[in-house]
């Protein structure tokens, strides 16, 4: 190598980074060029003030032991946590099966009422009163029959039921003859 | 000789205190080393080192040990201190040793090194990591690459340029000024 490397080649050829070949060159280009060479012993005097500066940057056994003991008690912490997330997450999962399998219950049961209901047998059917009073609304809105909702006229048809079956003949003088 | 960082790796995976405890005392001093190259002060690189190894245990399961232990804990400490770094300097809250080599008079051994120490930490992010994985750990261009996420050729250049501007910075301290730049 005549010309002399680029001060990134001597940079690699420092941190002995470079391939052989071009570390051969370099080597023989050092040895006969002073401007080489100065650069070489720059870069070697900058790593050595580096170097030493660094050994200088030691932990201190006081921070070694806060650095050793803050890390010990985080993770203890938070493996805790992690323990204490996995047991909720458990008995979350154990009350949303629970629930499934309630619902699924009732859905299955009001399924099977419905069927036995419907072929009309071994079922004791519920007076009608009873099943009329079962699905009275608690805001009836007699006296509008263009805007009678489903709940009002089950509500007018059980007063109905109830005038006609529950209250003596005498307190209802409207179907007394004329 | 004591058991390898993959065979501690793999016990802290599995819940083993002691082992993670063991590789923290034998990484401590040399990460200690770096935090304080790249943060400027003891506290904080107390603090970057804690950080660090939280987040290592955190992660473990997902070392694999395609590098060494060493490489992947210097890794998430330069991520973490770079973090740290930006929000310092967002809030213009450089931290510096020196003051420069300005008004001392004569340089001492003890200037030129608090020059050094500051003139490393004013380096950009990038060329401040490389100088101080190379220079301070001896990490080779291929582990520094690996932790950097980048390439070894733009580690050479960083590496290099990063060697330019702190001979610039501390010109003072050359016997003669007939080096090329």
């Amino acid at each position: 190598m005549t010309l002399c490397p680029t001060t990134q080649i001597l940079s690699a050829y420092h941190d002995g980074e470079i391939d052989v070949a071009t570390a051969d060159d370099v080597r023989g280009h050092v040895a006969i060029c002073r401007q080489c060479q100065g650069e070489l012993d720059e870069m070697k005097a900058l790593s050595m003030a580096i170097t030493d500066d660094a050994e200088a940057l030691g932990v201190l056994p006081i921070e070694l032991w806060r650095i050793q003991s803050t890390v010990r008690m985080s993770i203890g912490k938070a493996d805790a946590s992690a323990s204490l997330r996995r047991t909720a997450a458990f008995l979350g999962a154990m009350a949303a099966s629970v629930l499934i399998i309630a619902t699924a219950w009732l859905v299955d049961l009001e399924r099977t009422a419905a069927q036995v209901d419907s072929v009309g047998a071994a079922v004791a059917v519920a007076p009608d009163w009873e099943r009329l009073a079962s699905t009275l609304h608690t805001e009836p809105r007699p006296g509008i029959p263009g805007d009678m909702s489903p709940y009002s006229l089950r509500y007018a048809v059980a007063v109905d039921w109830m005038l006609r079956n529950h209250v003596p003949s005498e307190r209802k003088p409207w179907e007394k003859p004329l | 000789m004591g058991p390898s960082d993959l065979d501690l790796c793999r016990a802290a995976a599995d819940g083993d205190h002691a082992a993670f405890d063991l590789l923290v005392g034998r990484h401590t001093p040399r990460l200690f080393r770096v935090a304080l190259s790249l943060c400027g002060s003891r506290p904080d690189a107390e603090d970057l080192c804690q950080e660090t190894f939280l987040a290592a245990y955190e992660g473990i399961r997902q070392f694999a040990g395609r590098s060494s232990f060493r490489t992947w804990l210097t890794a998430i400490l330069i991520r973490r201190s770079s973090r740290a770094w930006r929000k310092r300097k967002r809030d213009s809250r450089n931290v510096t040793l020196g003051d420069g080599q300005a008004d001392r008079g004569e340089l001492s051994a003890g200037d030129r090194r608090l020059d050094l120490i500051d003139a490393i930490r004013s380096l950009p992010d990038e060329f401040r990591e490389v100088v101080v994985l190379r220079e301070m750990e001896g990490f080779s261009y291929e582990e520094i690459a690996e932790v950097m996420e980048v390439p070894c050729g733009t580690v050479q250049s960083r590496l290099h340029r990063a060697r330019m501007i702190l001979r610039g910075k501390l010109a003072a301290y050359r016997p003669d000024d007939g080096v090329r730049q």
